[in-house]
């Protein structure tokens, strides 16, 4: 089968598929709806037919009962029959009887219709008033049918001594056949023994409805308004009937439809829709037809020009202009087969010209060299050339020289290298990169690079090997490059970075900001005017933790100054006051301080003249505490207020040492611990929580450092990869306390002999492993190898000692090997230092 | 091949790291551990009695009882061990440490701290001698 048939056939089959299942339901759903609607509508307009019969009636026997009265004369009954019928159009005709015994005896008559008193009133008398008042007192309306006329007969009696009948004919074929809808439906009335005694489809007298059964009378009696529905086969054809039942007198109205009539327009449905279907299956195979030729066609059409492509020639016509896949597909094609066709005439056209293009490409490369050669001397680049005597060679580029700034004919590389061979081993280095005992790559990173001239130039020095065919170093090329504005942008950048830095840090905890920077400043100033304030080991405390926190705060040029001093005051032998260096030292931290105060005052609300901070409170920290006034009495006095907010309260500065605590894990490298606070609403004098925070930093550096182990060994260990360290603080009887804890290794008793024998602070015997705890606060003791910016200076834990003392207060510490180091702080509670809500109030 | 491999270093961290990259790098063989360098030597002699040839040292410079150099030349005088490539651990770059290496006959240096790949690459040279 061609692809053309096969779309066809699939277009045909799916399209004719779908519209029988659309039909299919759509014819079940008409049939079902159909039943339902005939059913319900028989009941409705079964129980609004019922009222219209029963008010009828009813209104008619009122009219009646209230024209009945007694008579005396023959006059009077003549008046009284016509008055009756005169009352109401549907009174056709009166007639009024005397009771006498079992006889009766007509006394008067009127009618509007001579031919009812002609026709009605024998089989009146024959059927009804002679065997009478039994029949009348079971049923005040009867039906009597007339030459195959329905009749209604109304019979009223009257106690006393006479007894009369009005007799009255009811034209019931109006009422009921403007029921029957069109004749869509059919109407009878019925007794409760099933004999029909009105059949509007004229059908006779005698029938009876065999359908009423006791079930459906039973229903109809517990719920009289309600019309009982259903289908039923009556008469021989199917039929749909509704029973209503009239309470006076008691009959039962039961309309019928006749299923066929309503089934006409569902057979004309299926007829129309029949059509619709042939002429849709018809239109269906005509776009079948017309879709395959669109889609085959392009096929057929690309499967002929493969083959002629498959011959080895190119030209083929393609008459394919549709977008769709089709004809992307032979947009490809043609552009495929074109790249095909210039491809084989390329190659054709290389084979052709390989020699010419060979010596083309020679001469440009020749050029590009000679270009390359004239920009190696014009840029702040320069090239020379040394051998393994370390001769510098005559190849040297122009720009060497200048950039060097001297002659290099006739020179060699430990001449020019001469001021960074500092430990004078230049020579044998280098002979031994040149015996390659070891990669060139990793030896040559211990050759100087860097070249510093007096004017603040820079020079870096790059190394390339070059080697001969038997991969024999011979020669080796520097480059050398002129850094001095780099380096000088470089330097700018990083500074004006670490500005921001120290900005950002400043403006996020203004308050411990300003108080470092007053209590450094006040320091330096006293320290200078009267030198005696520190000894030697205090001084070198001092500037080890000033080079800490200026790290911290990212101000550059502190810890640069820092960092030389501390240095200068490792070497120095004398007392520092009589040093001249030192004074410099300390009279450059202070200008370097000034600057950094003029360079924030306007971002901190701090004078650079008298540093006093203004006093900032944010809404929080007032709720706080006014809170905790109200609670305690005492907000009728402002000076309380005022004396409060110079406290800090410890749970507030606890995202502080969060944020404190994970910068500190990331300068050393270690995964930021898990921390746990925990204690009660404690308020600490500002002062000297800034002087116990200061102390917490250097114990949380200490339990980062030494205390908690590699996340490597801690896994090992069976610990979780990054520590844990829980900081809590309380008071009992006079003393606050506040404790660091960590889960660390403890303290390595073994290293820390080691160092105190090495200081010589102890003799071997004098240690004791029980005071190892204490052998901490020990001036420059660390088990640390590497002393690192963070801590391992051996300084820390002293001079954290001496503050706490200062202050009254004292540390100790406990630990147990391998599970951890807890160090607790105390501080004595007086002079309203610390509140607490419950103890003090 | 399987090569066996000496690690000598006092420190039980940086020794431990060591051991962990080599079996990362996929090292299958034994690998001795030592933690000075006259145990070092020990435990060699005492391997190579049992007929474990060891194909590589890595020994740290600063060690108590025999530092590297000092265990190197116990290596060079014995005519069983004087050949096996010898890589030394140095937490210092310094021109004259690597004199030093070169006069002492160490096969290779690393400066600490190493990263595993570049372990990886000094052990390959050290291992096919280019």
């Amino acid at each position: 089968m061609s692809i053309k048939i096969k779309i066809l056939l699939a277009l045909v089959l799916t399209s004719t598929l779908g519209l029988g299942i659309s039909f299919y339901f759509l014819y079940k759903d008409q049939v079902h709806k159909n039943e339902i609607e005939i059913v319900s509508s028989t009941s409705a307009t079964g129980e609004a037919r019922s009222l219209k019969v029963e008010s009828s009636l009813s209104s008619v026997a009122g009219k009646i009962r209230n024209a009945v009265k007694q008579v005396e004369t023959a006059t009077e009954a003549e008046a009284l029959a016509r008055t009756t019928i005169d009352l109401s159009s549907t009174i056709l005709s009166a007639w009024v009887y005397k009771e006498n015994g079992q006889e009766t005896e007509k006394i008067a008559e009127a009618s509007k219709n001579q031919k009812y008193l002609d026709v009605v009133t024998p089989v009146l008398e024959e059927n009804l008033v002679k065997g009478g008042l039994e029949r009348a007192s079971a049923s005040p309306v009867d039906i009597l049918f007339v030459d195959g006329q329905p009749y209604g007969v109304h019979i009223s009696i009257l106690r006393g001594k006479a007894n009369y009948y009005l007799l009255n004919l009811l034209n019931l074929d109006d009422i009921l056949y403007s029921l029957t809808s069109e004749g869509l439906f059919r109407n009878y009335l019925v007794r409760p023994n099933g004999t029909i005694i009105y059949n509007s489809g004229k059908i006779g007298g005698q029938e009876s409805i065999n359908f009423l059964n006791e079930n459906v009378l039973k229903q109809l009696e517990s719920n009289p308004r309600a019309s009982y529905g259903k289908k039923v086969t009556f008469n021989g054809s199917e039929q749909i009937y509704s029973v209503t039942r009239i309470a006076s007198p008691l009959m039962y109205l039961v309309t019928v439809a006749d299923t066929e009539k309503y089934s006409q327009p569902l057979a004309l449905f299926l007829i129309k829709s029949g059509l619709v279907l042939l002429a849709t299956i018809c239109l269906a195979i005509i776009i079948a037809i017309l879709f395959s030729k669109k889609i085959s066609g392009p096929i057929s059409q690309l499967t002929e020009a493969t083959k002629v492509i498959a011959t080895g020639e190119f030209q083929f016509d393609l008459d394919i202009h549709s977008r769709d896949e089709v004809g992307i597909l032979a947009d490809n094609f043609r552009i495929m087969s074109d790249k095909i066709a210039q491809l084989l005439a390329d190659l054709r056209e290389y084979n052709d010209h390989l020699e010419d293009m060979v010596k083309q490409r020679t001469a440009e490369l020749r050029e590009a060299l000679d270009l390359n050669k004239t920009m190696m001397n014009s840029v702040s680049q320069g090239f020379l050339m040394f051998d393994r005597e370390l001769n510098v060679l005559p190849t040297y580029s122009k720009a060497a020289e200048s950039i060097l700034e001297r002659n290099l004919e006739n020179t060699t590389m430990l001449k020019l290298l001469e001021k960074e061979d500092k430990d004078g081993n230049l020579k044998d280095f280098l002979d031994l990169v040149f015996d390659e005992a070891f990669p060139f790559e990793d030896m040559i990173q211990e050759v100087p690079k860097n070249l510093s001239y007096e004017n603040d130039k820079h020079v870096e020095l790059e190394y390339f090997p070059v080697r001969d065919e038997e991969e024999k170093l011979n020669y080796v090329v520097s480059i050398a490059t002129d850094k001095t504005l780099e380096l000088k942008y470089r330097k700018e950048l990083e500074d004006s970075s670490a500005f921001v830095n120290m900005v950002l840090k400043a403006v996020k905890d203004r308050k411990r900001f300003v108080g470092f920077i007053t209590n450094t400043k006040e320091k330096l100033e006293h320290a200078r005017t009267n030198p005696e304030i520190f000894n030697n080991d205090e001084l070198f405390r001092f500037v080890h933790t000033l080079k800490g926190n200026s790290g911290i705060y990212h101000m550059k040029g502190v810890h640069e100054i820092c960092s030389e001093f501390e240095e200068h005051i490792k070497k120095l032998e004398g007392d520092w006051k009589e040093d001249m260096p030192c004074a410099d030292y300390v009279k450059g931290l202070l200008s370097e301080l000034r600057k950094t105060i003029e360079a924030t005052s306007d971002i901190l609300g701090v004078s650079p003249e008298t540093l006093e901070a203004d006093l900032v409170i944010s809404p929080d920290r007032l709720r706080t505490r006014l809170a905790f006034l109200k609670e305690s009495g005492k907000l009728s006095e402002l000076k309380e207020l005022e004396l409060l907010l110079s406290y800090a309260l410890m749970g507030e500065e606890v995202p502080k040492i969060e944020s404190m605590v994970s910068e500190v894990a990331q300068k050393v490298g270690k995964p930021a611990p898990q921390l746990r606070f925990d204690g009660p609403d404690v308020y600490m004098r500002e002062n000297q929580w800034l002087v116990i925070s200061e102390q917490l930093v250097h114990l949380i550096r200490n339990s980062l450092d030494h205390g908690i182990e590699s996340p490597a060994s801690r896994v090992e260990k069976g610990k979780p990869e990054a520590g844990r360290i829980s900081i809590t603080w309380g008071s009992q009887d006079d003393t606050f306390f506040l404790s660091v804890k960590d889960d660390g290794a403890g303290i390595n008793v073994e290293g820390l002999k080691k160092k105190l024998l090495e200081l010589g602070a102890l003799t071997e015997e004098e240690f004791d492993p029980d005071k190892a705890g204490e052998y901490l606060f020990f001036d420059r003791v660390t088990t640390k190898q590497e002393v690192s910016d963070i801590s391992g200076q051996g300084v820390g834990l002293a001079s954290v000692r001496s503050e706490i003392v200062k202050m009254g207060g004292d540390i100790y510490v406990a630990f147990k090997a391998g599970a951890g180091t807890a160090f607790t702080i105390t501080l004595p509670v007086k002079e309203g230092n610390i509140i607490r809500q419950d103890a003090q109030g | 091949m399987e090569v066996n491999i000496l690690v000598a270093e006092d420190d039980a961290v940086t020794r431990e790291n060591i051991v962990n990259d080599l079996r990362e790098l996929g090292f299958s063989g034994e690998i001795v551990q030592a933690e000075d360098g006259k145990k070092a030597f020990m435990a060699l002699s005492e391997a190579h009695a049992k007929g474990l040839n060891i194909n590589l040292i890595i020994s740290d410079m600063v060690m108590p009882n025999a530092t590297g150099f000092e265990f190197l030349k116990l290596l060079k005088d014995n005519a069983s061990f004087k050949t096996i490539p010898f890589m030394m651990l140095t937490s210092r770059n310094d021109k004259e440490i690597i004199i030093q290496c070169a006069k002492a006959g160490v096969t290779s240096y690393m400066i600490k701290p190493w990263t595993k790949q570049g372990l990886a690459e000094k052990i390959s040279k050290c291992l096919t001698g280019k």
